[in-house]
């Protein structure tokens, strides 16, 4: 028990550090550390299972161990901003000013194509445009563009502009939500009536139906539910 | 905090736990050791009643504490020692070959020696 104690702590250890080795990219939205927590909880759990021959604790153990060092990590991490650098690393600034920072490249691992096409998936496709490209150290790539590519705000415009809020469920699926139909404030005549301007006699023959704070509706019938 | 120290005290539990297991499967082995050993000078005397009383009171220590040695220690091994258990009470059973119950008394004991030295914390087991 207390070797699988042991061995548990260690190879904890080697694989954050491993993955930490590896560099950003290889990380996916994960830190490192709970990367390999992921990895060995997953593969812990199918030890037992698998082998009726391995007492059941052979895996728990293991598990508990790692979920509490993960904890410990992450508290302490929150505390200790050279801890967090030593686990997670630092985001690394690829794009300066419309450059390509060659040394954090390398220093990352990342070609050249899969910086721009990771750029090309934001919306990026001329470097110039950019002002900063920041490699997160979840392995998420932050783009920043110049102001002047920047798209203007209603603010900068001098627009004036309500806040519609977050649009409410009424129905969904032909079943309709009566607890958000009251929370918004309407009755039931309310909706036949936005149900009747879409051509729908019942909550039956709506597919989406929601309401956001200003009022506005948004109806998609059922197919061939008319 | 209290997320740390729940999982600070959880590891030192789990190292505590790990401690009294060693120490319990130590004093368990010690005692079974000790009346194998004692069988197996019976059986070189060819003391055979003395000898199968000896192992019959070792092999129900070991299977009382059954529960505790499939939690903890891998299946394979337990079923080893209880086969070998088997043998050296069939051999007594039959008081025919004394060297060879002798024999699987002494194997027992390195079974029983085996199983402790696995369960240990040293840097060999732990690498």
């Amino acid at each position: 028990m207390f070797v699988v104690l042991i061995r548990t702590v260690v190879l904890y250890g080697f694989i954050t550090v491993g993955i930490r080795l590896l560099g950003k990219r290889q990380v996916g939205e994960l830190e490192p550390s709970e990367l390999t927590l992921a990895l060995m909880v997953a593969d812990l759990a199918c030890v037992p299972m698998q082998d009726n021959g391995i007492p059941l604790l052979f895996g728990l153990i293991p598990i508990a161990v790692l979920l509490a060092l993960a904890t410990v990590l992450s508290v302490l991490s929150l505390r200790s901003v050279r801890l967090r650098t030593l686990l997670c690393g630092r985001p690394s600034v690829v794009v300066r000013e419309g450059m390509v920072v060659e040394r954090e490249l390398r220093r990352n691992r990342l070609t050249l194509d899969e910086l721009l096409e990771e750029l090309r998936i934001q919306g990026y496709t001329d470097l110039r445009t950019i002002q900063t490209a920041v490699l997160e150290t979840n392995g998420r790539l932050s783009v920043l563009p110049r102001a002047e590519e920047k798209p203007p705000t209603a603010a900068q415009l001098g627009v004036k502009t309500q806040e519609p809020g977050v649009p409410v469920v009424l129905i969904s699926d032909g079943r309709l939500i009566g607890e958000n139909l009251r929370r918004q404030g309407y009755e039931r005549r309310w909706l036949d009536r936005q149900l009747a301007g879409y051509g729908l006699s019942a909550p039956s023959q709506a597919f989406l139906f929601t309401v956001d704070r200003l009022g506005n509706t948004y109806c998609v019938a059922k197919e061939g539910g008319r | 905090m209290r997320r740390l120290w729940v999982s600070v005290g959880l590891i030192l539990a789990l190292c505590a736990l790990a401690g009294w297991h060693v120490s319990a499967l130590g004093r368990l082995t010690a005692a079974l050791t000790q009346e194998l050993e004692q069988a197996r000078e019976e059986l070189l005397r060819e003391e055979w009643e003395p000898a199968q009383e000896l192992v019959r009171q070792a092999y129900d220590r070991w299977d009382g504490c059954g529960f505790y040695l499939h939690t903890t220690l891998r299946h394979g091994d337990i079923d080893e020692i209880r086969s070998s258990f088997h043998e050296a009470l069939a051999y007594l059973s039959a008081r025919e070959d004394a060297a060879e119950c002798a024999a699987v008394c002494a194997r027992l004991v390195n079974q029983l020696e085996l199983i402790l030295e696995a369960e240990q914390p040293t840097l060999k087991n732990v690498l």
